[in-house]
Protein backbone atom coordinates (compact mmCIF):
# COMPACT_ATOMS: atom_id res chain seq x y z
CA UNK A 1 0.00 0.00 0.00
CA UNK A 2 3.16 2.85 0.87
CA UNK A 3 3.67 2.01 -2.97
CA UNK A 4 0.57 2.98 -4.51
CA UNK A 5 -0.02 6.07 -1.65
CA UNK A 6 3.50 7.36 -2.89
CA UNK A 7 2.25 7.41 -6.25
CA UNK A 8 -1.19 9.39 -5.77
CA UNK A 9 0.89 11.93 -3.63
CA UNK A 10 3.61 12.08 -6.26
CA UNK A 11 1.01 12.84 -8.89
CA UNK A 12 -1.20 14.97 -6.07
CA UNK A 13 2.42 17.05 -5.97
CA UNK A 14 3.37 17.40 -9.37
CA UNK A 15 -0.01 18.92 -10.75
CA UNK A 16 1.12 22.22 -8.79
CA UNK A 17 -1.42 24.94 -10.87
CA UNK A 18 -4.30 22.12 -9.45
CA UNK A 19 -2.44 23.15 -6.17
CA UNK A 20 -2.78 26.75 -6.32
CA UNK A 21 -5.90 26.69 -7.66
CA UNK A 22 -7.30 24.45 -4.55
CA UNK A 23 -5.17 26.47 -2.09
CA UNK A 24 -6.80 29.47 -3.13
CA UNK A 25 -10.58 27.92 -2.69
CA UNK A 26 -9.79 26.89 0.32
CA UNK A 27 -9.15 30.92 1.64
CA UNK A 28 -12.19 31.90 0.05
CA UNK A 29 -14.37 29.04 1.65
CA UNK A 30 -12.38 29.86 4.93
CA UNK A 31 -13.01 33.45 4.54
CA UNK A 32 -16.93 32.89 3.62
CA UNK A 33 -16.97 30.21 6.86
CA UNK A 34 -18.25 27.80 4.92
CA UNK A 35 -15.02 25.73 4.55
CA UNK A 36 -15.45 23.46 7.45
CA UNK A 37 -18.84 21.28 5.83
CA UNK A 38 -17.68 21.43 2.44
CA UNK A 39 -13.85 20.99 2.27
CA UNK A 40 -13.06 17.92 3.62
CA UNK A 41 -15.53 16.08 1.60
CA UNK A 42 -15.10 17.72 -1.88
CA UNK A 43 -11.18 16.66 -1.65
CA UNK A 44 -12.09 13.69 -0.60
CA UNK A 45 -14.26 13.31 -3.77
CA UNK A 46 -11.23 14.65 -5.71
CA UNK A 47 -8.26 12.24 -4.17
CA UNK A 48 -10.86 9.02 -4.69
CA UNK A 49 -10.86 10.03 -8.27
CA UNK A 50 -6.63 10.22 -8.36
CA UNK A 51 -6.79 7.22 -6.78
CA UNK A 52 -8.91 5.40 -9.18
CA UNK A 53 -7.40 6.75 -12.33
CA UNK A 54 -4.44 5.40 -11.82
CA UNK A 55 -6.09 1.78 -12.25
CA UNK A 56 -7.18 2.90 -15.64
CA UNK A 57 -6.06 2.45 -18.79
CA UNK A 58 -3.51 2.66 -20.22
CA UNK A 59 -1.97 3.43 -16.61
CA UNK A 60 -3.37 0.47 -15.16
CA UNK A 61 -2.19 -2.24 -17.38
CA UNK A 62 1.24 -1.57 -16.54
CA UNK A 63 0.58 -0.55 -12.79
CA UNK A 64 -0.63 -4.07 -12.21
CA UNK A 65 2.55 -5.03 -12.85
CA UNK A 66 4.41 -3.84 -10.17
CA UNK A 67 4.38 -5.53 -6.38
CA UNK A 68 0.68 -5.02 -4.88
CA UNK A 69 -2.14 -7.33 -4.16
CA UNK A 70 -5.54 -6.34 -5.25
CA UNK A 71 -6.48 -6.12 -1.37
CA UNK A 72 -3.95 -3.69 -0.83
CA UNK A 73 -4.82 -1.77 -3.62
CA UNK A 74 -8.84 -1.32 -2.80
CA UNK A 75 -7.39 -0.68 1.03
CA UNK A 76 -5.54 2.15 -0.75
CA UNK A 77 -8.58 3.14 -2.81
CA UNK A 78 -10.26 4.64 0.97
CA UNK A 79 -7.39 5.31 2.81
CA UNK A 80 -5.80 8.10 0.63
CA UNK A 81 -9.64 10.54 -0.03
CA UNK A 82 -9.74 9.73 3.82
CA UNK A 83 -6.05 10.52 5.25
CA UNK A 84 -6.12 13.20 3.12
CA UNK A 85 -9.82 14.38 3.98
CA UNK A 86 -8.69 14.19 7.54
CA UNK A 87 -5.40 15.90 7.34
CA UNK A 88 -7.41 18.71 5.57
CA UNK A 89 -9.95 18.79 7.91
CA UNK A 90 -7.90 19.20 10.48
CA UNK A 91 -6.13 22.42 8.69
CA UNK A 92 -9.23 23.84 7.76
CA UNK A 93 -10.99 23.78 11.27
CA UNK A 94 -7.92 25.10 12.78
CA UNK A 95 -7.70 28.36 10.43
CA UNK A 96 -11.49 28.38 10.67
CA UNK A 97 -11.13 28.71 14.60
CA UNK A 98 -8.05 30.97 14.19
CA UNK A 99 -10.17 33.47 11.73
CA UNK A 100 -13.94 33.22 14.07
CA UNK A 101 -12.79 31.01 17.43
CA UNK A 102 -16.13 31.53 19.08
CA UNK A 103 -17.77 29.06 16.73
CA UNK A 104 -15.24 26.81 16.77
CA UNK A 105 -17.56 23.58 18.47
CA UNK A 106 -19.67 24.67 14.92
CA UNK A 107 -16.89 24.03 12.90
CA UNK A 108 -16.26 20.97 14.51
CA UNK A 109 -19.24 19.28 13.94
CA UNK A 110 -18.97 20.60 10.37
CA UNK A 111 -15.68 19.25 9.83
CA UNK A 112 -16.84 15.57 11.05
CA UNK A 113 -20.09 16.27 9.01
CA UNK A 114 -18.32 16.75 6.16
CA UNK A 115 -15.17 13.73 6.19
CA UNK A 116 -18.51 11.90 7.53
CA UNK A 117 -20.45 12.64 3.94
CA UNK A 118 -17.34 12.34 1.90
CA UNK A 119 -16.83 9.00 3.10
CA UNK A 120 -20.17 8.22 2.00
CA UNK A 121 -19.83 9.85 -1.30
CA UNK A 122 -16.25 7.99 -2.15
CA UNK A 123 -18.18 4.58 -0.47
CA UNK A 124 -20.25 5.17 -3.70
CA UNK A 125 -17.78 6.52 -6.41
CA UNK A 126 -15.41 3.82 -5.84
CA UNK A 127 -17.11 0.93 -6.77
CA UNK A 128 -19.11 2.93 -8.93
CA UNK A 129 -15.76 4.06 -11.21
CA UNK A 130 -13.74 1.07 -10.58
CA UNK A 131 -16.46 -1.50 -12.24
CA UNK A 132 -17.07 1.29 -14.95
CA UNK A 133 -14.20 3.83 -15.54
CA UNK A 134 -14.27 7.42 -14.21
CA UNK A 135 -16.76 7.84 -17.46
CA UNK A 136 -19.26 6.60 -15.65
CA UNK A 137 -19.75 9.65 -13.45
CA UNK A 138 -23.45 9.92 -14.40
CA UNK A 139 -24.36 6.56 -12.52
CA UNK A 140 -22.60 7.59 -9.62
CA UNK A 141 -24.38 11.21 -9.47
CA UNK A 142 -27.64 9.24 -10.01
CA UNK A 143 -26.87 6.82 -7.51
CA UNK A 144 -25.87 9.44 -4.96
CA UNK A 145 -29.14 11.54 -5.98
CA UNK A 146 -31.65 8.58 -5.43
CA UNK A 147 -30.04 7.62 -2.33
CA UNK A 148 -30.62 10.66 -0.73
CA UNK A 149 -34.07 11.74 -2.19
CA UNK A 150 -35.12 8.42 -1.58
CA UNK A 151 -33.31 7.95 1.66
CA UNK A 152 -34.46 11.55 2.81
CA UNK A 153 -38.73 11.40 1.99
CA UNK A 154 -38.52 7.69 3.40
CA UNK A 155 -36.96 8.67 6.50
CA UNK A 156 -38.17 12.59 6.70
CA UNK A 157 -41.25 12.68 4.29
CA UNK A 158 -43.79 13.08 6.92
CA UNK A 159 -42.15 15.87 9.07
CA UNK A 160 -41.51 19.34 9.32
CA UNK A 161 -37.94 21.18 9.49
CA UNK A 162 -38.61 21.12 13.69
CA UNK A 163 -39.48 17.58 13.60
CA UNK A 164 -36.28 16.99 11.77
CA UNK A 165 -33.82 19.19 13.56
CA UNK A 166 -35.71 17.42 16.83
CA UNK A 167 -34.58 13.95 15.25
CA UNK A 168 -30.95 14.85 14.65
CA UNK A 169 -30.42 15.93 18.24
CA UNK A 170 -30.69 12.64 19.84
CA UNK A 171 -27.20 12.03 20.79
CA UNK A 172 -28.20 8.15 19.66
CA UNK A 173 -28.75 9.10 15.89
CA UNK A 174 -25.01 10.39 15.58
CA UNK A 175 -23.93 6.26 16.83
CA UNK A 176 -26.78 4.95 14.46
CA UNK A 177 -24.47 6.92 11.72
CA UNK A 178 -21.77 6.07 12.24
CA UNK A 179 -22.59 2.42 12.63
CA UNK A 180 -24.60 2.68 9.09
CA UNK A 181 -21.58 4.03 7.90
CA UNK A 182 -19.61 1.71 8.91
CA UNK A 183 -21.72 -1.11 7.10
CA UNK A 184 -21.68 1.08 4.19
CA UNK A 185 -18.11 1.19 4.39
CA UNK A 186 -17.98 -2.56 4.55
CA UNK A 187 -19.72 -3.22 1.63
CA UNK A 188 -18.49 -0.54 -0.48
CA UNK A 189 -15.10 -2.55 0.19
CA UNK A 190 -16.07 -6.13 -0.65
CA UNK A 191 -17.72 -5.18 -4.18
CA UNK A 192 -14.32 -2.72 -5.03
CA UNK A 193 -12.01 -6.11 -3.98
CA UNK A 194 -14.26 -8.01 -6.14
CA UNK A 195 -14.11 -5.83 -8.78
CA UNK A 196 -9.96 -5.61 -8.52
CA UNK A 197 -10.05 -9.01 -8.62
CA UNK A 198 -11.91 -9.63 -11.89
CA UNK A 199 -10.06 -6.33 -13.80
CA UNK A 200 -8.44 -7.14 -16.92
CA UNK A 201 -6.37 -4.96 -19.39
CA UNK B 1 10.15 -19.39 -15.25
CA UNK B 2 7.72 -19.10 -17.11
CA UNK B 3 5.46 -22.28 -18.43
CA UNK B 4 2.09 -22.38 -20.68
CA UNK B 5 -0.14 -25.36 -20.92
CA UNK B 6 -2.89 -25.80 -23.51
CA UNK B 7 -3.54 -22.23 -22.65
CA UNK B 8 -6.24 -20.96 -24.77
CA UNK B 9 -7.80 -17.40 -25.26
CA UNK B 10 -11.04 -16.37 -27.12
CA UNK B 11 -11.98 -13.23 -28.36
CA UNK B 12 -14.57 -12.12 -31.41
CA UNK B 13 -12.77 -13.02 -34.44
CA UNK B 14 -9.67 -14.25 -32.51
CA UNK B 15 -8.46 -17.42 -30.64
CA UNK B 16 -4.86 -17.46 -29.07
CA UNK B 17 -3.51 -20.90 -28.22
CA UNK B 18 -0.26 -21.24 -26.63
CA UNK B 19 2.65 -23.93 -24.94
CA UNK B 20 5.48 -22.55 -24.16
CA UNK B 21 8.42 -22.86 -21.71
CA UNK B 22 10.59 -20.29 -20.64
CA UNK B 23 13.61 -21.43 -18.80
CA UNK B 24 15.71 -19.18 -16.37
CA UNK B 25 19.13 -17.81 -17.33
CA UNK B 26 17.59 -16.92 -21.17
CA UNK B 27 16.19 -14.58 -23.81
CA UNK B 28 13.29 -15.62 -25.49
CA UNK B 29 11.85 -13.71 -28.04
CA UNK B 30 8.44 -13.55 -29.45
CA UNK B 31 8.10 -12.80 -32.73
CA UNK B 32 5.04 -11.83 -35.17
CA UNK B 33 3.27 -8.91 -37.21
CA UNK B 34 1.01 -6.50 -35.78
CA UNK B 35 -1.99 -8.33 -34.10
CA UNK B 36 -0.88 -11.39 -34.13
CA UNK B 37 -0.85 -11.85 -30.48
CA UNK B 38 1.85 -11.08 -28.78
CA UNK B 39 0.40 -8.56 -26.43
CA UNK B 40 -2.09 -11.11 -25.94
CA UNK B 41 0.28 -13.65 -24.94
CA UNK B 42 2.27 -11.12 -22.46
CA UNK B 43 -1.07 -9.76 -20.96
CA UNK B 44 -1.82 -13.48 -20.05
CA UNK B 45 1.77 -14.27 -18.99
CA UNK B 46 1.38 -11.26 -16.48
CA UNK B 47 -2.08 -12.01 -15.28
CA UNK B 48 -3.61 -9.13 -16.57
CA UNK B 49 -5.83 -11.38 -18.65
CA UNK B 50 -7.05 -14.52 -17.62
CA UNK B 51 -7.13 -17.44 -19.97
CA UNK B 52 -10.25 -19.02 -20.93
CA UNK B 53 -8.55 -22.65 -20.75
CA UNK B 54 -5.14 -23.98 -19.57
CA UNK B 55 -2.51 -23.29 -16.91
CA UNK B 56 0.02 -20.38 -16.52
CA UNK B 57 2.82 -20.63 -13.72
CA UNK B 58 5.39 -17.97 -13.62
CA UNK B 59 7.87 -18.89 -10.72
CA UNK B 60 6.36 -21.85 -11.04
CA UNK B 61 3.11 -20.46 -9.40
CA UNK B 62 -0.23 -19.96 -11.14
CA UNK B 63 -0.03 -16.52 -12.18
CA UNK B 64 -3.52 -15.59 -10.11
CA UNK B 65 -1.64 -16.46 -6.82
CA UNK B 66 1.57 -15.20 -7.36
CA UNK B 67 2.75 -13.06 -4.24
CA UNK B 68 3.80 -9.21 -3.84
CA UNK B 69 7.07 -10.76 -3.26
CA UNK B 70 7.20 -13.04 -6.50
CA UNK B 71 5.82 -9.59 -8.40
CA UNK B 72 9.08 -8.03 -7.39
CA UNK B 73 11.04 -10.52 -8.88
CA UNK B 74 9.16 -8.94 -12.57
CA UNK B 75 9.71 -5.94 -14.69
CA UNK B 76 7.57 -5.20 -17.35
CA UNK B 77 7.68 -2.58 -19.97
CA UNK B 78 4.64 -1.94 -22.19
CA UNK B 79 5.21 0.41 -25.36
CA UNK B 80 1.45 1.64 -24.76
CA UNK B 81 1.42 2.07 -20.74
CA UNK B 82 3.75 2.91 -17.69
CA UNK B 83 3.61 5.40 -15.03
CA UNK B 84 1.54 8.54 -15.10
CA UNK B 85 3.24 11.29 -17.75
CA UNK B 86 2.78 14.16 -14.93
CA UNK B 87 5.20 12.49 -12.51
CA UNK B 88 9.10 12.94 -13.74
CA UNK B 89 11.99 9.97 -13.49
CA UNK B 90 12.94 11.74 -10.36
CA UNK B 91 8.95 10.86 -8.67
CA UNK B 92 9.24 7.65 -10.79
CA UNK B 93 12.34 6.47 -8.58
CA UNK B 94 10.25 7.52 -4.83
CA UNK B 95 7.26 5.47 -5.82
CA UNK B 96 9.66 2.60 -7.12
CA UNK B 97 11.94 3.13 -3.65
CA UNK B 98 8.29 2.25 -2.16
CA UNK B 99 6.86 -0.70 -4.08
CA UNK B 100 10.22 -2.80 -4.42
CA UNK B 101 12.82 -3.43 -0.84
CA UNK B 102 15.87 -4.30 -3.29
CA UNK B 103 15.27 -0.90 -4.73
CA UNK B 104 18.53 1.24 -4.55
CA UNK B 105 17.44 5.05 -5.62
CA UNK B 106 21.38 5.31 -6.55
CA UNK B 107 21.50 2.93 -9.14
CA UNK B 108 18.33 3.65 -10.72
CA UNK B 109 19.88 7.18 -11.12
CA UNK B 110 22.78 6.04 -12.23
CA UNK B 111 20.45 3.59 -14.66
CA UNK B 112 18.99 7.05 -15.80
CA UNK B 113 22.45 8.58 -16.65
CA UNK B 114 23.31 5.30 -18.95
CA UNK B 115 20.00 5.83 -20.69
CA UNK B 116 20.27 9.54 -20.80
CA UNK B 117 16.48 9.78 -19.08
CA UNK B 118 16.69 13.83 -18.12
CA UNK B 119 15.73 13.28 -14.43
CA UNK B 120 13.39 16.68 -14.16
CA UNK B 121 11.15 16.18 -17.50
CA UNK B 122 7.93 14.93 -17.24
CA UNK B 123 6.95 11.90 -19.26
CA UNK B 124 4.35 12.89 -21.12
CA UNK B 125 6.93 15.56 -22.25
CA UNK B 126 9.45 13.41 -23.63
CA UNK B 127 10.34 11.90 -27.17
CA UNK B 128 9.04 8.31 -27.90
CA UNK B 129 12.68 7.24 -27.08
CA UNK B 130 13.31 9.24 -24.20
CA UNK B 131 10.45 7.67 -22.21
CA UNK B 132 11.18 3.52 -23.72
CA UNK B 133 14.71 4.74 -21.94
CA UNK B 134 12.64 5.75 -18.61
CA UNK B 135 10.21 3.04 -18.75
CA UNK B 136 13.15 1.06 -19.11
CA UNK B 137 15.49 2.11 -16.22
CA UNK B 138 12.14 1.71 -14.27
CA UNK B 139 12.08 -1.84 -15.07
CA UNK B 140 15.44 -3.03 -14.65
CA UNK B 141 16.10 -0.71 -11.55
CA UNK B 142 15.05 -3.51 -8.52
CA UNK B 143 16.99 -6.04 -10.24
CA UNK B 144 14.30 -8.08 -11.25
CA UNK B 145 15.25 -12.40 -12.31
CA UNK B 146 12.11 -11.68 -15.00
CA UNK B 147 11.45 -8.95 -17.40
CA UNK B 148 8.77 -8.89 -19.71
CA UNK B 149 9.15 -6.72 -22.40
CA UNK B 150 6.65 -5.57 -24.51
CA UNK B 151 8.30 -4.12 -27.91
CA UNK B 152 10.58 -2.03 -26.35
CA UNK B 153 12.16 -0.67 -28.82
CA UNK B 154 8.91 0.21 -30.74
CA UNK B 155 9.08 3.80 -32.82
CA UNK B 156 12.56 4.16 -31.88
CA UNK B 157 15.47 5.01 -33.98
CA UNK B 158 18.81 2.91 -34.62
CA UNK B 159 20.64 4.73 -32.04
CA UNK B 160 18.21 3.86 -29.29
CA UNK B 161 17.33 0.64 -29.81
CA UNK B 162 21.17 -0.42 -29.62
CA UNK B 163 21.39 1.58 -26.45
CA UNK B 164 18.47 -0.52 -25.49
CA UNK B 165 19.64 -3.81 -26.55
CA UNK B 166 22.82 -2.98 -24.95
CA UNK B 167 21.17 -2.42 -21.54
CA UNK B 168 19.74 -5.69 -21.80
CA UNK B 169 22.99 -7.38 -22.94
CA UNK B 170 24.55 -6.42 -19.66
CA UNK B 171 21.53 -6.79 -17.25
CA UNK B 172 21.43 -10.77 -18.59
CA UNK B 173 25.18 -10.87 -17.28
CA UNK B 174 24.21 -12.05 -13.59
CA UNK B 175 23.13 -15.30 -13.92
CA UNK B 176 20.04 -16.90 -13.35
CA UNK B 177 17.40 -13.74 -14.75
CA UNK B 178 15.37 -14.16 -17.84
CA UNK B 179 14.08 -11.58 -20.57
CA UNK B 180 10.69 -13.07 -22.49
CA UNK B 181 11.08 -10.35 -25.40
CA UNK B 182 8.76 -8.78 -28.47
CA UNK B 183 9.29 -7.08 -31.80
CA UNK B 184 7.70 -7.06 -34.90
CA UNK B 185 10.99 -5.92 -35.82
CA UNK B 186 12.81 -9.03 -36.14
CA UNK B 187 15.99 -8.11 -36.23
CA UNK B 188 16.37 -6.08 -33.47
CA UNK B 189 16.16 -9.37 -31.96
CA UNK B 190 19.33 -11.09 -33.85
CA UNK B 191 22.03 -10.84 -31.50
CA UNK B 192 19.83 -10.77 -28.23
CA UNK B 193 17.75 -13.69 -28.45
CA UNK B 194 18.68 -17.63 -27.21
CA UNK B 195 15.22 -18.83 -28.69
CA UNK B 196 12.35 -17.36 -30.77
CA UNK B 197 9.08 -17.99 -30.96
CA UNK B 198 6.89 -17.12 -33.89
CA UNK B 199 3.28 -16.45 -33.10
CA UNK B 200 0.75 -16.52 -36.33
CA UNK B 201 -2.94 -15.95 -35.96
CA UNK B 202 -2.85 -16.50 -32.32
CA UNK B 203 -0.60 -19.82 -32.70
CA UNK B 204 2.89 -20.65 -31.69
CA UNK B 205 3.84 -21.66 -35.05
CA UNK B 206 7.41 -21.69 -35.27
CA UNK B 207 10.06 -22.55 -32.41
CA UNK B 208 14.26 -22.61 -32.03
CA UNK B 209 17.37 -21.60 -31.14
CA UNK B 210 18.39 -17.90 -32.96
CA UNK B 211 21.61 -19.65 -33.42
CA UNK B 212 20.29 -22.08 -35.69
CA UNK B 213 18.16 -20.31 -37.91
CA UNK B 214 21.32 -17.87 -38.19
CA UNK B 215 23.87 -20.60 -38.42
CA UNK B 216 22.42 -22.99 -40.07
CA UNK B 217 18.94 -22.68 -42.07
CA UNK B 218 19.55 -21.54 -45.20
CA UNK B 219 17.33 -19.45 -47.88
CA UNK B 220 17.25 -20.49 -51.27
CA UNK B 221 15.87 -18.65 -54.15
CA UNK B 222 14.16 -20.85 -56.76
CA UNK B 223 12.69 -20.29 -59.56
CA UNK B 224 9.58 -22.11 -60.49
CA UNK B 225 11.43 -24.48 -62.79
CA UNK B 226 14.19 -25.65 -59.96
CA UNK B 227 11.28 -25.89 -57.63
CA UNK B 228 10.32 -29.16 -59.49
CA UNK B 229 13.65 -29.71 -60.14
CA UNK B 230 15.25 -30.08 -56.70
CA UNK B 231 15.26 -32.55 -54.10
CA UNK B 232 13.58 -30.52 -51.47
CA UNK B 233 15.25 -31.52 -47.66
CA UNK B 234 14.36 -30.29 -44.09
CA UNK B 235 11.99 -27.35 -45.15
CA UNK B 236 10.50 -25.14 -43.20
CA UNK B 237 8.29 -23.57 -45.44
CA UNK B 238 8.53 -21.28 -48.71
CA UNK B 239 7.13 -17.65 -50.03
CA UNK B 240 6.42 -16.60 -53.18
CA UNK B 241 8.73 -13.51 -54.86
CA UNK B 242 8.80 -11.96 -58.24
CA UNK B 243 9.81 -14.66 -60.64
CA UNK B 244 9.84 -17.71 -58.24
CA UNK B 245 9.67 -18.44 -54.61
CA UNK B 246 11.93 -18.42 -51.41
CA UNK B 247 12.12 -21.66 -49.88
CA UNK B 248 13.55 -21.50 -45.96
CA UNK B 249 15.24 -24.88 -45.33
CA UNK B 250 16.93 -26.31 -42.09
CA UNK B 251 20.25 -27.29 -43.68
CA UNK B 252 21.87 -24.71 -46.04
CA UNK B 253 25.45 -26.45 -46.09
CA UNK B 254 23.90 -29.75 -47.78
CA UNK B 255 22.36 -27.42 -50.51
CA UNK B 256 25.45 -25.21 -50.69
CA UNK B 257 27.56 -28.72 -51.22
CA UNK B 258 25.09 -30.90 -53.55
CA UNK B 259 23.25 -27.84 -55.37
CA UNK B 260 26.19 -25.40 -55.69
CA UNK B 261 23.98 -23.78 -58.62
CA UNK B 262 21.48 -22.27 -56.16
CA UNK B 263 21.71 -19.40 -54.67
CA UNK B 264 21.36 -19.87 -50.82
CA UNK B 265 21.28 -17.33 -48.08
CA UNK B 266 21.54 -16.86 -44.71
CA UNK B 267 17.88 -16.30 -43.49
CA UNK B 268 17.33 -13.56 -41.11
CA UNK B 269 14.34 -13.74 -38.86
CA UNK B 270 12.07 -11.07 -40.69
CA UNK B 271 12.15 -13.72 -43.50
CA UNK B 272 10.13 -16.59 -41.31
CA UNK B 273 7.80 -13.64 -40.34
CA UNK B 274 7.40 -13.33 -44.06
CA UNK B 275 6.95 -17.12 -44.92
CA UNK B 276 4.09 -17.45 -42.53
CA UNK B 277 2.27 -14.11 -43.49
CA UNK B 278 2.44 -14.88 -47.18
CA UNK B 279 3.77 -18.38 -48.01
CA UNK B 280 3.38 -21.45 -46.54
CA UNK B 281 4.80 -23.45 -44.04
CA UNK B 282 5.24 -27.05 -43.45
CA UNK B 283 3.55 -28.87 -40.66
Amino acid sequence: MKGLMEYDWQVLISRKNWLVLIGGLAICYIGMGTACGFFPMFLMIILAKIAITKIEEPIGKFLFTLPFTCKSCAYELYAYPLIGGMLIGIMIFAATSIYAPADWPTHLIETISSIGTGLVMISVMIPVFVMFGTQSVGIFFGVVLAAVLGGGIMMFGDMDLAQIMQFFSNPWIGWALAALLIVILAISWTVTLKALNNKTF
Amino acid sequence: MIQLNNVEKMYPGFKLEADLQIPAGTITGIIGVNGSGKSTLFRLILGLEKADRGDIEVFETDVDKLSAKQKAKIGAVFPDSGFNGVLDPKAVGKILARFYPDFSLDEYNKLCQRLSVKMDQRLEKMSTGQRARAKLAAALAHHPELLILDEPTSGLDVVARNDILGVLQTYMETPGRSILISSHIASDLESLCDDVYLIHEGKLRFHDEVGSVLDEYGLLSLSDKQVQEVDLRGVVGSFPTTGGVKVLVRDRNYYRENYPELVVDKPSLDHLIELYEYGKAEK
